[in-house]
């Protein structure tokens, strides 16, 4: 008899994330090698392989087939926000190599790296906007204020020798309706 | 009409800016606070010559001599003055040096001419 394969211990490993939590044990496997280091490019059947890999379909199962299976895997909304988890995390342990790459290129003037970094530092720390606060505050004109500017402008127009002008527009050019009281 | 003997430019200019003001006043509709500024403009042009008896005598301009202001217009520079720059637009000078044009055509500023001429816009004034 063979000897069982030794079970991983992986006690020292990161709890995963809450969407990792979410997936059975195969779908999280699935996700771990579709987003690991290893294997074919995406776009080459790197799904299909991760499928295998995590021990869907069968001995026999063929390319066809498990791709099929990584095809309804990806497409159900746990996988992907696992996926997206994973990839996140990721992103967050490139942060330590993309400052210290930030470092050595102080001096470079290969603009495409420099945006590759730039790009996987705005993953981590998204750029915040500058936020400014402004308080708007409209006080309406007094009825009294407002009887004094219209007294000026009669006093202006008859000293002008205008004595008639026609009405004023609304200060606030917007259609109102009247509401019942509720 | 005889020539106009003294009326300086600033003035003629101002007669003809008053009618323009009166005419935008009377047919545009505008909300109460861009008249009383403009009204406010009209105001500040008066002084102890140009007084309010000589603009209330001035009629809103036509259609010819708005065609005439914007005419004149078409010669000043475009675009933001210089700050130290503090010479008189073109039109300014073409737009006074043609008062007697608008003379013929607005009654109003017509008889202010005629009060210049004869001198009775000066009035005593102590400072």
């Amino acid at each position: 008899m063979s000897k069982p394969a030794p079970v991983p211990d992986d006690s020292d490993a990161p709890p995963y994330g809450p969407a990792m939590s979410r997936l059975n044990e195969k779908q999280r496997k699935f996700v771990e090698i579709l987003c690991g280091p290893s294997g074919p490019a995406h776009g080459s059947g790197r799904t299909t392989w991760a499928a295998g890999g995590a021990g869907y379909g069968k001995a026999n199962s063929t390319d066809h087939t498990l791709g099929a299976i990584a095809g309804r895997l990806v497409t159900l909304p746990e996988v992907r926000a696992a996926v997206a988890e994973s990839l996140q995390s990721q992103i967050h342990v490139l942060a330590p190599q993309a400052l210290e790459a930030l470092r050595t290129l102080a001096t470079s003037k290969n603009p495409q790296q420099v945006r590759a970094i730039e790009s996987v530092l705005n993953r981590i720390v998204p750029p915040v906007a500058p936020t400014v606060n402004v308080k708007l505050e409209y006080t309406p004109p007094t009825p009294a204020a407002t009887a004094a500017i219209l007294a000026r402008i009669a006093a202006l127009a008859a000293q002008a020798g205008m004595r008639s002008l026609p009405p004023p527009t609304d200060a606030v050019d917007a259609e109102f309706k009247d509401v019942a009281d509720e | 009409m005889s020539e106009p003997r003294c009326v300086p430019i600033g003035h003629a200019f101002f007669f003809i800016a008053a009618a323009v003001g009166k005419r935008i006043l009377a047919d545009l509709p505008m909300k109460a606070g861009e008249r009383l500024r403009l009204l406010e403009k009209m105001n500040s042009m008066l002084d102890c010559h140009f007084r309010a008896e000589h603009l209330q005598l001035i009629e809103p301009a036509s259609d010819a001599e708005l065609a005439m202001v914007t005419e004149a217009q078409s010669l000043d520079p475009k675009g933001p003055r210089k700050p130290d720059d503090y010479s008189l637009p073109p039109s300014v000078h073409l737009l006074a040096s043609s008062i007697q044009e608008f003379a013929k055509v607005n009654v109003g500023i017509r008889s202010v001419l005629a009060i210049y001429n004869a001198g009775r816009h000066v009035v005593a004034s102590v400072h």
